[in-house]
């Protein structure tokens, strides 16, 4: 016999919470652009995130998290490693990533 | 079959809730009832050096200390250098998990992960200490 499924029903309504408040954080963190820009603690806050949601998105069952928040992850080590630079193209393509991320836990 | 690991300990050591919240899931799954944590990278081997856990879970990116010297200092110690350590990590080059199987991990899974999957994993290591 085959072993059940997990049932996460209950810790993914939570994950659900974490996630709003993660995503929260890496708006606030994308408002404050000229630290984003300038490698400050916003930049550091976004890419720690973006990270912990790339993990645990498909973890949880949402693999589309996991896609955006590496996305973000890759742009903000391209900035840290100063081959992109953060310019309005970038500030852009980050607010549309956070919206598309925010998008999947509204309800 | 229902698991039952009542005597087992495991030190989880994780910084991010969402990901701490999935292995009390997979520990309770496996019948764990003692699971010790930390959200910080200090600490880490005096918890170890205190409680002796069966396992432990590692995250490299922890606030406060690089995880590959945790489990270096987990390694080098007579009392700790036999708990195994699974590293489970965002961090995916083959370089990294080189670095970390060298430092002595038992084994490495890269976030994301299938949960059932880590839950084997550990169910496997668990059944390798015996009774």
């Amino acid at each position: 016999m085959g072993e059940p499924a997990f049932d996460m029903s209950e810790i993914i309504a939570l994950y659900k919470e974490d996630a709003r408040q993660a995503i929260q954080g890496m708006r606030a963190a994308w408002q404050q652009w000229p630290e984003i820009s300038a490698g400050g603690q916003a930049r550091q806050n976004l890419r720690k995130l973006s990270h912990q949601l790339r993990g645990s998105g498909r973890t949880y069952g949402f693999h589309d998290v996991t896609r955006v928040s590496k996305a973000i992850e890759n742009i903000m080590m391209k900035l840290e490693k100063k081959t992109l630079d953060a310019g309005e193209p970038v500030r852009l393509s980050l607010q549309k990533k956070i919206d598309r991320l925010a998008r999947v836990f509204k309800d | 079959m229902a698991l039952d690991n009542p005597s087992r300990s495991i030190l989880v050591c994780e910084d991010d809730p969402a990901m701490l919240r999935i292995f009390q899931f997979l520990l309770i799954q496996q019948g764990i009832r003692k699971v010790m944590t930390t959200s910080r990278g200090e600490g880490v081997a005096e918890m170890a050096q205190r409680d002796r856990p069966d396992l432990i879970l590692l995250d490299l990116m922890l606030p406060g200390r690089d995880g590959i010297d945790v489990l270096r200092e987990l390694k080098s110690a007579e009392s700790t250098r036999s708990i195994p350590v699974i590293v489970v990590s965002g961090k995916e080059s083959q370089e990294q998990v080189q670095q970390a199987m060298m430092a002595g991990a038992a084994d490495y899974v890269i976030k994301p992960f299938e949960p059932m999957e880590l839950g084997a994993r550990i169910r496997g290591f668990l059944d390798s200490l015996g009774a």
